[in-house]
């Protein structure tokens, strides 16, 4: 929450001062050391799970990454006791769950990856989400930085009782928009004590759908995906969001955001990094018109 | 052991006062003492120096004006000086007990020539101790300032030793040290914010400030609870002989003050106010809907004193300070100080001076916000910091070989780390931390010893005691890997405000001076001082809704031994001074964070912070000439400062984000004639420490930015460099009515220096990174201010 205050102050001084500017540079970045990671999140929706395994590239090369193929990926429903196994194809591993879904609210799951010798592992467990009231849509002249065009708003209540973790991500006629940020939501709002058990998802939330600087027009799909996440995956995408936008007056110190993935021999030698993520899904989609 | 100490020397000086009190002169001496006065508004003058010829004898005066020395009878000459005013000289003849007060007169338009035989002021050659700096109000009015507003931070900018993170950026750091360890105190009161508008300005208003002292090193045995530098501020008494107003107009903000006389001679008041108008000058850039936003500062300065007679004066001071930050109806923010200061001098015998004081300071803020749809949804926080502090002090002039100051002070502090309230459609939810308590006892004693001609010596003990208070839910954690949350292990609800923890602490405070040859001096010293409360920041620079943090059963307090060692010179052919001061701090139980800490209303913060070391050491050089047409200083830190805490950067030593290896300011100002004078300041130095990523992992589309390295702070920003000048110009004089133009312009070449590089997904073509640069002064800044008096 009061990170979110003092980047609004900052955002605001910084804006009224208009002497302030930022840049885009050329800075030298050291190379990268081809730290080998994992993509894997599991949703409960039926159909292919995906799971990727690749090699880290230099920070600002825009090529695809490395892909990793002979590993061998299981996904452990701890609580059902059921297996997974992921076969690789396509530069990813993938399991075809069909009409049913691997993912189930309220289950433990684990992610073993059998690479050069050596097991890896992390555990998540599946939350519950909510459900989305309703998506509105609706013209806005040019105000200050606000452009014209279509606003969009969400409208969720949070789910009662329990402190309920939310990631949200927008997506524009199909693929998602960079020009919102990644949400992150305790309760409907920045805190996760409690505070706003079952209430209606706070502005910053309902309006943050919407790029002011780039405001969606007639005919765009909007669609809004809202993925209910551990606590523990919460404050890993909380760290990665710090990380992807580490700007104005209040940045903090860049830092390796901590993962879940771990050798399992205390004398391996190899580290993947990676975060096993398990999540609900639920999305409301929008036609703008 | 201290514990006993404690306890004895908080008796033994009580009895002091009752022996020392009856001490009378020793036989065939007598003493001389009084007040040192500016003639023209009854001011006091701090650190005006005395010299008794033929014995050349040289005593100074105290923070309320005072000096007292004692000598055989017989003839002597009498010569006081000060900075800026005519020396003035008396005759007298001592055959008993004297008071001679004096009244100076300021120098005026032969001010030239008179300053440079006649000025003695607090330098680096007349102290006995290391790392101490003096600013007065009129050397702050001469710096080239931001937006033409003097201002005292900035000001400290241009010295040896002291830093920020960037512009815009709150506080200052001190030798590699943080922004809390730094004791700013004004009238006495502690200072938790010294910024306003997030760091541009400081809470100080120049028009009510008379005299600003700092500390690098070498601490009074007086001051204590921070480790890194201790700045006393005193606010003027306000003129006692007739009524002035001050004011000006500015590009920011605008200031006013009134000092006069209540009862001419004997009492007297200041009131100082500003208020900025910078919301006015930003409105056209701010959306439609936000037109009616307000973003303020002001400031009110307060202060009156009687002397009630001639053995007792009381003042009393005040300070009150707000930010406001507002957007519509929907966001309110406020943030502030608030002191109060009450002194009573007391004159026992002539030898024998004593002040008490009395002060209380609150730091504040509260945020609120409203949604302004149709869901109605609002959300209030609250959370400040209060001190409540006594502190008597007793100076006993006891012979011209010994001065012995020595006091106790006690300290209480009340936590309120925060309330918030969250409201939706009718509904009402509150969450409320847990108050803290903390309280700080001290004694000290400290005696300058004039031990001969070539040697002085200030010694100093500082007993100190803090207790970590019960009255709260005391939280008790268990172990794990470095740079992970704590594991809760219970909670003791702890009813009574019995300590919950306690420690003692034991601080010598030594400096040593020895005279090589005339107005050359070797000097090195050596000071310990520990601290107990804590801002909790992760943050690059310090925000307004941080919170201070008392050291508890879980944070422990802090310790920093500081070694130094120096020379300074007072040229023969020129008229300058050259110092260099070499320092090594040592630093334990630093505050640092997990990666994921979470500062905000957080009942188990503790379980998120860390403790590490850290060191720093350096070498300052400056030359500075203070008299004449062309005034100013250029000097030059070579220093490190470090930081080592289990799980970051490797457990490796790591630069601290306060590390400027290189600093060069220059400052230079020059007197034209009547009309016109000129001034200018130049700055260059390392950039600060940074980390960056080598490498990406695309990790659900988001490029997340990784450094295989883990070390942190491995690069630096490019080096920060800024030019600024400024002319004053003398309007019409006119016999009631004083005025004066100050033109500026900052950051003359227009450099942009980088506040910071963050990293960024362009988010057009995703698959494209960028490297970003902050500046937060990407332009020159050009200003006006208009200064009157009458």
């Amino acid at each position: 929450m009061r990170n979110k205050v003092v980047k609004y102050i900052s955002v605001v001084l910084i804006g009224a001062s208009f002497a302030s500017c930022t840049k885009v540079i050329n800075l030298d970045l050291p190379k990268a050391d081809d730290l080998p990671y994992v993509d894997a999140w599991i949703t409960d929706q039926p159909g292919v799970q995906t799971i990727k395994f690749l090699k880290a590239v230099d920070y600002m090369n825009r090529n695809a990454p490395e892909v990793v193929s002979n590993a061998q990926i299981t996904v452990t429903d701890v609580t059902a006791g059921k297996s997974y196994p992921f076969t690789f194809s396509n530069g990813a591993y993938n399991y075809d769950a069909g009409s049913s879904s691997i993912g189930v609210i309220g289950h433990t799951y684990k992610l073993s990856i059998t690479w050069n010798g050596e097991q890896f592992e992390a555990t998540d467990d599946l939350k519950r989400n909510t459900k989305i009231d309703s998506l509105t849509s609706e013209f806005k002249k040019k105000d200050g930085e606000d452009k014209e065009g279509y606003y969009v708003k969400l409208y969720v209540h949070d789910a009662i009782g329990a402190v309920d973790y939310y990631w949200i991500r927008t997506y524009k006629n199909g693929s998602l928009n960079y020009h919102v940020g990644e949400m992150l939501s305790a309760d409907g709002s920045f805190s996760d004590d409690g505070l706003t058990d079952g209430y209606a998802f706070i502005p910053p939330f309902r309006d943050g759908v919407t790029p002011g600087d780039q405001p969606y027009e007639k005919g765009d799909v909007v669609k809004v995906l809202i993925r209910g996440v551990s606590k523990n995956s919460y404050e890993f995408l909380q760290q990665v969001q710090q990380q992807l936008t580490n700007d104005g007056l209040f940045g903090k110190v860049m830092h390796n955001v901590p993962a879940n993935l771990n050798n399992q021999s205390t004398t391996g030698k190899t580290k993947i990094y990676g975060w096993f993520g398990t999540v609900s899904e639920i999305s409301a989609t929008k036609k703008v018109e | 052991m201290i514990r006993q100490l404690m306890r004895f020397s908080v008796i033994s000086f009580l009895q002091m006062l009752l022996i020392m009190g009856g001490l009378q002169a020793q036989t065939g001496k007598f003493t001389v003492n009084g007040y040192i006065k500016d003639e023209s508004s009854g001011e006091v003058l701090i650190n005006a120096t005395i010299t008794i010829q033929p014995s050349g004898i040289a005593v100074m005066t105290n923070s309320y004006g005072y000096y007292s020395v004692t000598l055989p009878a017989g003839k002597y000459t009498m010569l006081v000086t000060y900075s800026g005013f005519k020396a003035s000289q008396k005759e007298i003849e001592l055959k008993g007990n004297t008071t001679v007060d004096v009244s100076m007169a300021t120098a005026g338009k032969d001010m030239q020539e008179v300053v440079i035989t006649g000025e003695k002021k607090l330098r680096r050659t007349n102290t006995v101790g290391m790392g101490i700096q003096q600013l007065s109000a009129s050397t702050i009015k001469k710096i080239p300032a931001f937006m033409g507003e003097p201002d005292v931070v900035k000001a400290l900018l241009t010295l040896p030793g002291v830093t920020t993170v960037g512009e815009g950026s709150a506080g200052f750091n001190v030798r590699g040290g943080n922004v809390d360890e730094n004791l700013i105190i004004m009238d006495e009161a502690p200072v938790y914010n010294s910024s306003h508008l997030l760091g541009f300005f400081s809470v100080f208003n120049p028009d009510a400030v008379k005299n600003v002292t700092m500390y690098k090193s070498a601490f009074p045995a007086e001051y204590g609870g921070r480790t890194s530098s201790v700045l006393d501020i005193r606010m003027k008494e306000g003129n006692n002989q007739k009524y002035n107003v001050n004011g000006g107009i500015g590009n920011v903000f605008s200031r006013l003050s009134v000092e006069g006389p209540l009862q001419k001679d004997r009492s007297s008041f200041v009131v100082a106010a500003r208020r900025s108008y910078i919301d006015v000058l930003a409105k056209p850039f701010l959306k439609e809907s936000d037109r009616n936003s307000t973003m303020y500062f002001y400031d009110l300065t307060a202060k009156v004193n009687y002397e009630l007679n001639e053995k007792n004066t009381i003042y009393l001071s005040g300070y009150f300070g707000r930010d406001v930050f507002g957007f519509g109806n929907q966001v309110k923010f406020k943030w502030g100080n608030t002191t109060g200061t009450f002194r009573w001098n007391h004159l026992f015998n002539r030898k024998l001076f004593l002040n008490t004081s009395v002060y209380y300071s609150k730091y504040d803020y509260s945020l609120k916000f409203k949604s302004d749809d149709d869901v109605q949804q609002g959300y209030d926080w609250t959370s400040d910091i209060q001190t409540y502090g006594i502190k008597p002090s007793l100076t006993w002039y006891a012979s011209n070989k010994h001065t012995i100051k020595t006091g106790v002070n006690l300290i209480y502090y009340d936590f309120f780390p925060g309330k918030g309230v969250a409201s939706s459609e009718g509904n009402k939810n509150e969450i409320l931390l847990k108050r803290r308590y903390g309280a700080e006892t001290a004694a000290f004693l400290e005696d300058t010893w004039k031990m001969n001609s070539k040697w002085q010596l200030q010694a100093g003990v500082r007993l100190n005691r803090y207790a970590y208070l019960g009255n709260t839910s005391v939280f008790y954690f268990r172990d794990t890997t470095a740079n992970v949350r704590k594991p809760l292990d219970h909670v003791d609800n702890v009813t009574s405000k019995s300590p919950v923890k306690e420690w003692y602490f034991f601080e010598p405070r030594i400096s040593l001076r020895y005279e090589l040859q005339k107005n050359t001096f070797l000097k090195a010293g050596y000071t310990r001082a520990t601290q107990y409360i804590h801002l909790l920041t992760n943050s690059a620079s310090p925000t307004p809704v941080d919170l201070y943090f008392p050291s508890t059963n879980n944070i422990k307090p802090s310790l920093t031994d500081q070694y130094s060692v120096g020379f300074v010179t007072q040229l023969n052919k020129w008229p300058l001074e050259v110092s260099v001061e070499t320092f090594y701090k040592k630093m334990q139980d630093l505050l640092d964070y997990i990666d994921n800490a979470n500062l905000d209303l957080n009942q188990l913060v503790e379980a998120d912070l860390l403790t590490g070391e850290g060191k720093s050491y350096g070498v300052e050089v400056e030359v500075k000439k203070e008299t004449g047409k062309w005034q100013g200083w250029i000097n030059y830190t070579l220093s490190r400062s470090l930081r080592r805490t289990a799980g970051i950067s490797n457990n490796d030593w790591y630069l601290s984000r306060y590390d400027r290896t290189h600093v060069l300011n220059t400052c230079v100002m020059y007197t034209l004639n009547d009309k016109w004078s000129f001034s200018s300041n130049f700055t260059l130095g390392s950039g600060t420490p940074s980390t960056f990523p080598d490498s990406r992992l695309d990790i659900q589309g988001m490029g997340i930015p990784y450094n295989s390295t883990n070390k942190r702070n491995d690069f630096r920003l490019p080096a920060y460099h800024r030019l600024d000048v400024s002319a004053t110009m003398q309007g019409r004089q006119g016999k009631k009515m004083k005025q004066e133009w100050v033109f500026g312009i900052y950051n003359l070449y227009a450099h942009q220096n980088a506040y910071s590089i963050y990293f960024q997904t362009n988010k057009d073509e995703p698959e494209k990174k960028e490297a970003v640069r902050l500046s937060i002064i990407g332009s020159l800044i050009p200003s006006v201010t208009w200064n009157f008096k009458f």
